[in-house]
């Protein structure tokens, strides 16, 4: 029941299961037999009840963990994959294209070089999955140059970087430690992540095969109720400026033959402003503004290409909490400008209240906080254009005709 | 006053009843049958319908009747016009007559109850206190019936836990007597075993709940009206919860059995009991009606209140030392100045030249706005919010938008927005509502300048225009977990 908040077990769809503190047994089961599933998990033990069982089980727990952890990681010389940090360029080199991985990240240029953004050649050092060596020959002096240079030659593998030179030396270029968190927290968990590509810095990663940014709107004036020229007709016809009660009641007395009638004249007039809301400061610049998508994220699949994979997912913006606080509608409207918005009609597909909640377009904004992520879907909903059934649906005998109005157009289920 | 709460009496005993016809075959299901909400609720507002004669096109008196009709239309909407008392101490209006109080709930669950947690129902509950068997089991009943249900259930839970732990602790003295060494395996087949267990009776236990989050079969469902949900009494309500707590474990049970069979001549007597070891097998069956003074009004919101004066004009408010109802204009400069607390003194406001950044306007805005879409919507104070929308109203589902007004300034000059809205304050809005189900939707308000409004008091419908000036948009706003939506 929701007053006792009771109600929310493990299959609430708002619990997250990686809040807790795991359970580490499951990890000698996945590496003894090589897969299998993780178990539910069971009861909390909120304190020692003085038996053996709950110590012997917090003892295998705790020996599980360590075991995983003192396993040594070794890689054959066969999936050795290298990389080499061009800090002029901001990109890593891929020496040669070994493991799965690379299936989602990295992008080739035209003669075939593959080049890691500084976010993926983190995170792959950071898991064990290549070895990233410094340049120290000279930088290329121009594009043209390095892309006539073949891969491998003239290149120094002589100055290994450890993961702290790594973050040292990668980290700027990922935009700040907050986003690379949400980034390869995102990773871990398995999706595909890329950057906007308005927000990439390297000219080879801008070029994307995917619709991602909405038709820019016809007229500039800010649309808040999409009533268009026709509200202000209506409205214009229907007001005047004269003289009277400012304090008209909006239902006059008279004969209502439907609820929605009378509705249809509760309704506030919907009149439109001239006003744009980039005259406020803080839309400026691109970079001063922290409200924009900065992540453009897929759910795994296995047929996945890089070249073509689709329109996103989920679009991920992400945002400190030092800096930031609830955006404004400014900050807001911005997010969402730039974002496609499905039809009403897609959007009521789902429901009602699962339209409204999802919204014509959404954004999910990752709220890290001293490197704690929130992740927060933002939608816009669009109430406005949703008006709900008023009238008691009509008796089967009657005439249905008779009803009248338009209520929700959807029958309720 | 004392008649006409009596009569306030009968009329709600008499639509509970009414709406659910007793039917003289004894239903014999153990639990009592819900009243028809559908029927009783059917009016979203309290304004009346006209049923014109059928159109027939091509017949020239009824197209002839249909142009008077339309150019002198009969004023049949606003029969009545219900009237309510402004208090300035709890800052909201009190309607005490008991058909208006009736019908405003009836017909678009206006206001709350003062002594109940949403529908006025202090009075059937007082009558059921006192042992009248005619009224039907009131939603606070239910409410608690519930929860004493858990108590029980999770006492009954932690009994079991306990045995549970007793036995492995013998088991286990038992091992070390028997060899040093307790095995190791043995235990933790007896540890998933407490857990199975543990989660069927869970799940028997969250079973009643899951059942009544389903709005879609509402007429079907019986014994569970779903009322606004609130998990305090009011602190007005604690010393009458609190007598009626002592009564409640003898009386509450039998009584519920719907009181089918035809008494034998009454034995009056015997029904009140304030004996709380009374066994229950002695508690009679038979009729009783018993009078009892209504103490209790209507609370209206301000918003509530001003949608009624003004948006529908069926109430006219007065206050405690008027004799006449006050003038719009009046209650409106009121009701702003009553918007904060303490209230705004009475030199501050102006009509004349209006101040937009004003809260009761605000809301005021905002629960026109979704008022006018259709939904219902009460007050969200109880889970940290403005408002609550409720889709047909309370009765029908719960509350499924938590509405959080974030007024806007972009077009104020200088002005800082969202001061003081930090994240951890959404966080935390957002963890309460997401353990009640509900969304939290953040309902963002432009507010207009005072140059933009200025001269709205001279011109028709100049209020309206004023309304019109706010912008609002929504933002739903969803907790998402990268583990949960990979597929």
């Amino acid at each position: 029941m929701e007053t006792d908040g009771l109600t929310t077990g493990f299959d609430d769809a708002d619990v997250d299961l990686s809040d807790e503190t795991q359970d580490f047994r499951f990890l000698a089961n996945i590496t003894k037999k090589g897969g299998g599933s993780i178990p539910k998990r069971g009861e909390k033990d909120f304190e020692p009840d003085g038996t053996n069982l709950q110590s012997s089980t917090l003892d295998d727990s705790r020996n599980a963990m360590f075991q995983a952890l003192s396993v040594e990681r070794s890689h054959t010389g066969k999936t050795r994959a290298t990389a080499t940090w061009h800090p002029n360029r901001r990109l890593a080199q891929i020496h040669e294209q070994r493991g799965v991985l690379f299936k989602a990240m990295g992008r080739a240029d035209k003669t075939g070089t593959m080049w890691l953004l500084p976010e993926e050649l983190m995170y792959m050092v950071e898991r064990g999955s290549l070895e990233c060596f410094y340049e120290q020959d000279r930088e290329p002096q121009d594009q043209a140059e390095l892309e006539n240079k073949q891969p491998g030659e003239g290149i120094n593998l002589n100055v290994p970087m450890s993961v702290q030179a790594v973050y040292a030396a990668a980290l700027e270029a990922t935009g700040g430690l907050e986003r690379y968190q949400v980034y390869s927290n995102l990773k871990r968990s398995g999706y595909i992540v890329f950057r906007d590509p308005a927000a990439q810095f390297d000219d080879l990663f801008r070029n994307v095969g995917y619709e991602y940014k909405a038709a820019p709107p016809a007229g500039s004036r800010w649309n808040l109720w999409g009533l268009g020229i026709f509200g202000t007709l209506f409205n214009g016809a229907f007001w005047g400026t004269g003289k009277g009660d400012p304090f008209q009641s909006m239902l006059a007395p008279g004969a209502y033959r439907s609820y929605a009638e009378m509705y249809k004249r509760l309704a506030i007039p919907k009149k439109e402003i001239t006003w744009t809301p980039t005259t406020k400061a803080g839309e400026g610049g691109t970079k001063s503004n922290p409200f924009t998508v900065t992540y453009h994220v897929w759910k795994p699949r296995p047929n996945f290409k890089k070249s073509a994979p689709g329109p996103p997912d989920f679009l991920v913006c992400v945002i400190s909490t030092l800096d930031t606080r609830l955006p404004s509608l400014v900050d807001v409207d911005g997010l969402f400008k730039d974002i496609p918005e499905v039809d009403r009609a897609t959007a009521r597909q789902k429901g009602l209240y699962q339209g409204l909640k999802e919204g014509r377009r959404n954004v999910i904004l990752a709220t890290v906080d001293y490197g704690v992520i929130s992740y927060m879907k933002f939608s816009d909903s669009r109430f406005g254009d949703e008006m709900l059934e008023v009238d008691p649906p009509a008796k089967g005998k009657g005439k249905p005709g008779n009803k009248g109005g338009k209520g929700g157009p959807a029958p309720k289920k | 006053m004392a008649d006409a709460s009596t009569n306030g009496a009968a009329a709600t005993a008499g639509a509970a009843t009414a709406a659910a016809p007793p039917s003289n075959k004894p239903p014999h299901s153990a639990k009592p049958k819900r009243p028809n909400y559908n029927l009783i609720h059917a009016d979203p507002l309290p304004v009346v319908l006209y049923h014109s004669p059928p159109l027939i096109p091509h017949n020239p008196i009824s197209l002839l009747h249909h142009l008077y009709l339309y150019l002198f239309p009969p004023v049949q909407s606003h029969n009545v016009v219900y009237i309510g008392v402004f208090s300035p101490v709890t800052m909201s209006v009190e309607v005490r007559d008991p058909t208006a109080v009736l019908d405003l709930w009836n017909k678009g669950f206006w206001g709350k109850g003062s002594l109940s947690r949403s529908e006025p129902t202090w009075l059937n509950r007082e009558m059921r206190r006192l042992g009248d068997t005619q009224v039907g089991e009131t939603s606070e009943e239910i409410t608690r019936r519930r929860r004493d249900q858990r108590k029980e259930m999770k006492k009954e839970r932690a009994r079991k836990e306990k045995e549970e732990l007793l036995k492995v602790k013998e088991a286990e003295a038992k091992g070390k007597e028997e060899d040093g060494s307790a095995s190791n395996g043995k235990p933790i087949i007896a540890d998933s075993k407490v857990v199975v267990g543990l989660e069927a009776e869970i799940s028997g236990l969250d079973e009643p709940a899951t059942e009544s989050t389903q709005p879609s079969l509402p007429a079907e469902e019986p014994g569970l009206p779903t009322p606004p949900p609130s998990s305090d009494e009011l602190n007005t309500s604690d010393s009458e919860s609190k007598t009626a707590t002592v009564n409640i474990g003898s009386e509450t049970l039998p009584v519920s059995v719907p009181p089918t069979t035809e008494s034998p001549p009454a034995q009056p007597a015997k029904v009140v009991r304030f004996d709380s070891n009374t066994s229950t097998k002695e508690i009679p069956v038979e009729r009783k009606t018993v009078t009892v003074q209504n103490q209790e009004h209507l609370q209206l919101m301000l918003s509530e209140a001003f949608f009624l004066v003004y948006a529908l004009g069926i109430l006219a408010v007065t206050t405690a030392d008027a004799t006449k109802p006050l003038p719009l204009p009046e209650i409106f400069k009121m009701f702003l100045r009553y918007s904060t607390f303490p209230p705004l003194p009475e030199s501050s406001v102006s009509l004349t030249n209006l101040n937009p950044d004003n809260s009761f306007l605000i809301n005021y805005v905002v629960y026109h706005h979704f008022r006018s879409l259709g939904w219902v919507v009460k007050s969200g104070v109880k889970f940290s919010v403005d408002y609550l929308l409720y889709k047909r109203g309370p009765v029908f589902s719960h509350a499924e938008f938590a509405i959080l007004i974030i007024p806007s300034y972009s077009r104020w000059e200088g002005r800082e927005e969202n001061v003081g809205k930090e994240w951890y304050w959404l966080h935390s809005i957002t963890r309460v509502n997401s353990q009640v189900k509900k969304t939290v939707v953040l309902v963002y308000v432009d507010v207009p300048t005072a140059d933009e409004v200025k001269g709205w008091d001279c011109e028709r419908d100049g209020l309206k225009k004023v309304l019109g000036k706010y912008k609002i948009r929504e933002v739903a706003l969803r907790r998402w977990i990268p583990g949960r939506n990979r597929e």
